[in-house]
């Protein structure tokens, strides 16, 4: 079972690379609208995921017969400050959290120090929790289902 | 600046878009849930018993994906990208913005969008327009003979 992940990360990694989402220039690209190309992916990714995660649901069950357990991500306050942080951090690195990865793996020895921000990041995030949690009214941390 | 229309694959991306939909209705199929990438690996800092397995094989793929590019074809370029400092400080922005905002590009952007979520869509229009704004600032304003 764990093999099969792997090759979904792989799959998931390969298309990240070869579509440009990985490469620098092409993320500014996309937000200088200069290269259109990784909208078109998102897009197409959505119509087809849109479908099939439609189908799953209906389903309810996993391939393995485990219950499906999707649960609506709630609005809160982090949505808007955290898209904000997140949008100018992708921009200056060029890279988002999967290409992060998926650049270390290409060679590109300097996206080791976007990863160790990210999970610097990450981890402050863990500290403050408690001190974020009422101001923006964050749902409770909790591993697992439905999150990001 | 121009919209690059030689460097706008729309056959190429749909298919890998339709492939990046594919792989993750399937992750949905698998595993009964939603994850994005941010939350695959922000998860780690916490780990639950029964649950790390799959997210570290996930990794795995998104790291040997390069493998995979360089067997199927041409290696990735090796583009230069923002330096050292930079590079942590976007790091940490992207680390805190995606565990504030519940999610990344592809916990928002993919499969929320296409679990027809709300707060992702918000969300992602949030974190496209930050990192528009910013790229357009640093380009068109700042360093606007960069070239691209």
């Amino acid at each position: 079972m764990t093999a099969v992940y792997v090759a979904l990360g792989t799959i998931f990694g390969f298309i990240l690379s070869r579509s440009g989402a990985a490469d620098y220039d092409f993320i500014q690209g996309m937000f200088l609208f200069t290269n259109l190309q990784l909208y078109g992916i998102i897009g197409a990714a959505v119509l087809v995921g849109a479908p099939g995660i439609w189908w799953i649901k209906q389903r309810g069950r996993t391939l393995t017969g485990r219950k499906i357990e999707i649960e609506l991500k709630p609005l809160h306050g982090g949505n808007i400050t955290g898209g904000v942080l997140f949008g100018i951090g992708w921009s200056l690195a060029g890279m988002c959290p999967g290409p992060i990865l998926v650049n270390i793996g290409e060679g590109k020895i300097y996206a080791l120090a976007a990863f160790a921000g990210a999970l610097a990041g990450a981890g402050v995030f863990g500290t403050i929790y408690q001190r974020l949690q009422r101001p923006f009214a964050l749902p409770a941390l909790k591993v697992g289902t439905g999150e990001g | 600046l121009t919209i690059d229309w030689a460097a706008f694959t729309p056959y190429a991306s749909l298919f890998g878009g339709v492939l990046i939909g594919i792989s993750a209705a399937m992750l949905v199929l698998l595993n009964g849930r939603v994850a994005g990438v941010s939350g695959i690996v922000g998860s780690l800092l916490r780990p639950t018993a029964g649950d790390v397995a799959w997210r570290v094989a996930f990794i795995v793929g998104l790291l040997s994906a390069t493998l995979l590019a360089t067997i199927v074809g041409r290696p990735p370029t090796i583009t230069v990208s923002a330096g050292y400092p930079l590079l942590i400080v976007a790091g940490l922005l992207v680390g805190f913005g995606t565990r504030l905002a519940g999610g990344c590009t592809s916990g928002h952007g993919i499969f929320g969008l296409a679990n027809l979520e709300r707060p992702s869509l918000i969300t992602t229009i949030t974190f496209m327009a930050a990192g528009i704004v910013t790229t357009q600032i640093v380009y068109r304003v700042i360093f606007p003979l960069a070239g691209l």
